[in-house]
């Protein structure tokens, strides 16, 4: 059964440097996400927090599907947090292609370990961030007295980030 | 009427709540143990506990004073196949890593 929220772990057998390193690095990160056609996949990646990695891979037909991740927390060789969503070429976030009424944001948690022996556990944690009006005003209505919750801070952010 | 999907994923939608679930994840605790890594008061808490509730997502134990929560992992099986694209997803990628890294270290070493 999977549960909620979302956790996949595996132990690499490479150092922590390494592992760190290639997914940090868009010219790695263009290697093992396509390793069918690297030099199809386009990233303008901001590695920062608050930052974002607007990319594109190829489908099978060729176009490209667009992803866009907001960087929360970044601690090197340990930890990245970030807000994952579906894209369009410009970079707005976008419902998921195959199923519109899904969460358009999720929020992923990877842990970088060192397990010894030249060997790094990668663990990521998949949440769903959701926005719509419908879960807005759930929240709302179990949290009264607080101004929009969760998804209006997150505007908030959005805000920020876009002025930057 | 909020459906149960929707109301599921608000509640997830708040990073105290979600900080209770993994809690739970690990087995049944009462309402102050859920509550002592924040720094908020005893009626935010119960709130929070509250929503996750009413939610479905965890329930109350009667016998003992303190009530305890535990998961309620019924209502976590109807977020599945959403979840389930993410997990086969995140293991394809991972699957994909363990081949470029080994692919590295191999032009890397004198072997």
């Amino acid at each position: 059964m999977t549960t909620t929220p979302l956790k996949v772990s595996r132990i690499f057998k490479a150092p922590l440097t390494l592992v760190w390193q290639v997914n940090t690095d868009p010219k790695h990160l263009a290697q093992w996400l396509c390793p069918g056609n690297p030099a199809g996949f386009v990233s303008k990646l901001d590695f920062r927090v608050g930052g974002t990695h607007h990319y594109g891979m190829p489908g099978p037909d060729g176009a490209l599907m667009w992803g866009k991740q907001t960087f929360r927390e970044i601690v090197p060789m340990t930890r990245v947090v970030h807000v994952q969503s579906f894209a369009d070429k410009d970079g707005n976030v976008a419902p998921h292609p195959m199923a519109p009424t899904w969460p358009r944001e999720m929020l992923a948690t990877s842990e970088f370990e060192d397990s010894g022996d030249g060997t790094t556990r990668l663990t990521v944690i998949w949440l769903p961030l959701n926005a719509t009006a419908q879960e807005e005003a759930t929240f709302d209505g179990a949290r009264p007295g607080m101004n929009g919750g969760w998804d209006h801070q997150f505007g908030q952010i959005e805000a920020y980030l876009a002025g930057l | 009427m909020t459906d149960p999907l929707s109301q599921s994923l608000g509640a997830l939608a708040d990073p105290t709540r979600r900080a209770m679930l993994l809690r739970l994840a690990e087995g049944e605790a009462t309402v102050g143990e859920l509550g002592a890594p924040f720094a908020l008061s005893q009626p935010a808490i119960s709130k929070h506990v509250k929503v996750l509730e009413r939610a479905g997502l965890i329930s109350r134990g009667r016998s003992a004073q303190t009530r305890p929560c535990r998961l309620e992992t019924i209502r976590l099986c109807e977020l599945d196949d959403f979840m389930a694209h993410f997990r086969a997803a995140t293991e394809r990628q991972m699957d994909q890593l363990a081949a470029y890294l080994a692919e590295l270290q191999s032009k890397g070493s004198p072997q």
